[in-house]
């Protein structure tokens, strides 16, 4: 197991803050992320239902697909547990998302604007509002 | 020997297209006539089309490089490609000493096959405020010629035909509305008659990915299967999808199937259903995002070439609720005991061996860790499902990337074996219920968070290459590959076994028993095809390089360096010949 995976597995089993490793919000690559250094700015605020297991309706079979009601944690199930293990909690194709260094701003920026090659644009799919929703969950996750 | 009747042959027409032009060599594609790709076998020097024949052994008879002097096989050229992001995923063509090949964001080459000179490029211009919004993207998988085109299968819906001698575009047509289906085509197109055949990417997707008819020559598109629901005239397929759920049912055919001259049959493979996931479980008949067996999902179709109407069909996995397309794998078809046969890869890991009207034969698995079903009947029936309801699920073998991927297998008629890579991993996971997103633009339907995860009773992932009878699934070798590689297989009449392994070294075994002859690192992992042929006498092997796919993605967490360090925007091709 690489110092990588060790320090990934000792931040999930000991729920510490992820200082010893360095994670990228990249997503699709885990190597290391050269941007700015992590200094927490914004903090977005908590919306009531942040954070809880899906309320996504599903769609009723006789009618076309609506637009669903949005959670953070179904937009996972649904997308970026693609590359985002067990609903962010683990690397995969992309970084694990809990305990991340990155700051608000910078998990907002890559959802909005992805990274070439790395990962898409989500900006088209996800207000600016659903998005901050989302940063939100990845601040509350806590191991299983 | 007639092998080298052709390459004089060939390289007297080189030298006196060299005398006219500035560019040397580009008799080639416009001299692919139908009849030579029919005929693909006996022009072992080329290689004309992604499976390299429509028998698609992914073989060459060649055997100027064989088991007594591969270990002096040495690099003769290679050709770095720009934006290689996701690293290169494709097969390079070989057409009368011109190499073309494909790399990300539509980027096509054509090459000097014995120096790597390049005699043109192409860049396709691309929507690529559309391809930033993409997951699957932006690589491409391959191209196929004929009637004197390249024709490339775009990002961002389209197919283009590109003229083989000077680069230049002769057209494109539009074919998918990716700007708000959001995929495209990643899949190599194939020449089939007087049309160009080729499959949208979705199988999570929620549209019904069509598979496209093109006439070659005019690029008018002439018909499309639906995959998902069929056609108008397909209307009992519907009835396999609840309610509406067939508007949204996935499906695509995305990577390149082939051609029966006997049946005047095309084959082709189709994608899994969305939403991948189904959190009715056991109940799906009845209940759930997707009741019933959804047709045409995660099938063989047979399709008429001329006007696209589906001839026959097998659904290899009825309800699919793995993610284990039939889009992937090459239909190989081979003969054994003076009987016809037709092998086609699943990817949940089974072999399905079908006669040529899709009936199955046999069917055996490749990989020890499955439970996603109990077994398979020869006669295609499963038993014992393993359908998962909403709520937590462990060990669910093969993983979501499948006990058998995208990247191809070998045939060698000579050692009459089936080649393949083969991935022994399994995930953990939570089922929930999930909506399509189809608003602004369609958006990925899973419906599971999962992990990958050993198999139970195993202490790692891991994954083996194997040489096994390819009717019955009789291992003759397997070599263990503490790491799977994620590319396509060669092997050729000198006896060879080419891997190009995740570790970056490309290896030659010996064909019969397994035994490794010669390994070279290439600097980085591979994630393609691999091709050999012949330029001006003599034989050369072009291998890809490059690493990113959304497979391989995981390597750096799953097995560590140098994964987790490879450059995820990097390719090479490479070419090697004796010295």
């Amino acid at each position: 197991m690489t110092s990588l995976q060790a320090a990934a597995r000792s931040a999930v089993h000991h729920a510490v803050s992820a200082t010893a490793v360095c994670l990228a919000l990249a997503a699709c690559s885990a190597a290391a992320d050269d941007t700015k250094p992590a200094t927490p700015m914004t903090r977005y605020e908590t919306p009531k239902d942040a954070g809880q297991p899906a309320q996504t309706k599903t769609a009723d079979q006789s009618e076309p697909a609506k637009a669903p009601e949005f959670s953070a944690h179904g937009a996972f199930s649904n997308i970026c547990g693609f590359c985002h293990e067990d609903g962010g909690r683990r690397a995969g194709k992309g970084p694990q998302l809990m305990g991340t260094e990155k700051t608000d701003e910078q998990i907002f920026e890559r959802i909005k604007f992805g990274k070439p090659g790395r990962m898409a644009a989500f900006g088209g799919v996800f207000t600016d509002d659903q998005i901050k929703q989302i940063v939100v969950y990845i601040r509350n996750l806590k191991p299983r | 020997m007639k092998r080298w009747k052709n390459q004089v042959a060939g390289g007297v027409k080189a030298v006196a297209a060299a005398a006219f032009a500035c560019v040397a060599a580009q008799a080639g594609a416009a001299d692919v006539t139908y009849d030579r790709l029919l005929n693909a076998a006996g022009e072992p020097g080329n290689w004309m089309m992604y499976h390299g024949t429509y028998k698609s052994w992914h073989y060459s008879a060649l055997d100027q490089i064989n088991t007594a002097n591969v270990g002096r096989l040495q690099e003769a050229w290679s050709h770095v490609a720009s934006r290689a992001y996701r690293g290169l995923q494709s097969f390079p063509l070989a057409i009368d000493g011109v190499v073309y090949y494909t790399s990300s964001y539509n980027q096509l080459y054509a090459l000097d096959g014995a120096t790597g000179q390049m005699l043109w490029t192409y860049k396709q211009k691309l929507n690529e405020d559309l391809v930033a919004k993409q997951t699957h993207s932006p690589y491409n998988r391959g191209i196929a010629a004929g009637y004197g085109n390249i024709y490339m299968g775009t990002l961002d819906g389209k197919l283009v035909a590109v003229d083989a001698k000077t680069g230049k575009l002769n057209w494109e047509t539009k074919l998918i509305n990716s700007e708000k289906l959001t995929v495209g085509f990643t899949g190599a197109p194939l020449v089939v008659k007087d049309k160009v055949i080729i499959g949208a990417q979705g199988g999570e997707w929620p549209y019904r990915g069509p598979i496209f008819g093109v006439d070659a020559k005019s690029g008018q598109q002439v018909w499309q299967f639906f995959t998902v629901g069929g056609n108008e005239d397909n209307g009992d397929s519907r009835n396999t999808w609840g309610g509406d759920s067939w508007k949204t049912g996935g499906g695509g055919g995305w990577m390149a199937g082939s051609y029966d001259p006997e049946t005047n049959s095309v084959w082709w493979g189709t994608g899994n259903p969305a939403p991948l996931y189904d959190w009715a479980g056991p109940d799906w008949q009845n209940n759930g995002p997707r009741p019933g067996v959804n047709l045409y999902t995660t099938s063989v179709v047979l399709l008429d070439p001329d006007t696209g109407k589906l001839k026959g069909y097998w659904q290899e996995l009825p309800h699919d609720a793995w993610d284990f397309d039939s889009a992937m794998g090459e239909f190989m078809f081979i003969d054994q005991g003076g009987k016809k046969y037709v092998v086609h890869p699943n990817k949940g890991g089974f072999v399905f061996v079908y006669d040529r009207n899709a009936n199955p034969q046999k069917v055996w698995p490749f990989v020890k860790n499955i439970n996603f079903v109990q077994t398979i009947k020869d006669d295609g029936t499963l038993v014992g499902r393993r359908d998962l309801r909403e709520g937590k699920h462990e060990n669910l073998c093969p993983a979501i990337a499948g006990g058998l991927s995208w990247n191809s297998g070998s045939y060698n008629p000579k050692t009459k074996l089936f080649y393949r890579v083969g991935y022994e991993w399994c995930i953990d996971l939570e089922v929930v219920k999930t909506t399509p997103v189809l608003e602004p633009m369609a958006q990925l339907n899973i419906g599971a968070d999962f992990k990958f995860v050993p198999a139970k009773g195993e202490e790692r992932m891991y994954g083996h290459v194997d040489g096994r009878d390819p009717i019955t699934g009789k291992v003759a070798f397997s070599i263990h590959y503490d790491v799977p590689p994620h590319a396509s297989l060669l092997t050729t009449g000198g006896n060879l076994l080419f891997v190009p392994g995740a570790d970056g070294v490309l290896r030659a075994y010996d064909a019969s028993n397994g035994k490794l002859l010669w390994g070279h690192q290439n600097g980085m992992g591979h994630n393609g095809g691999i091709i050999t042929y012949t330029a001006k006498g003599k034989q050369y092997i072009a291998v890809v390089t490059g690493w990113g796919s959304l497979v391989g993605d995981g390597y750096g967490e799953w097995f560590g360096e140098p994964y987790a360090s490879y450059p995820k925007d990097a390719g090479v091709l490479k070419v090697f010949a004796l010295p």
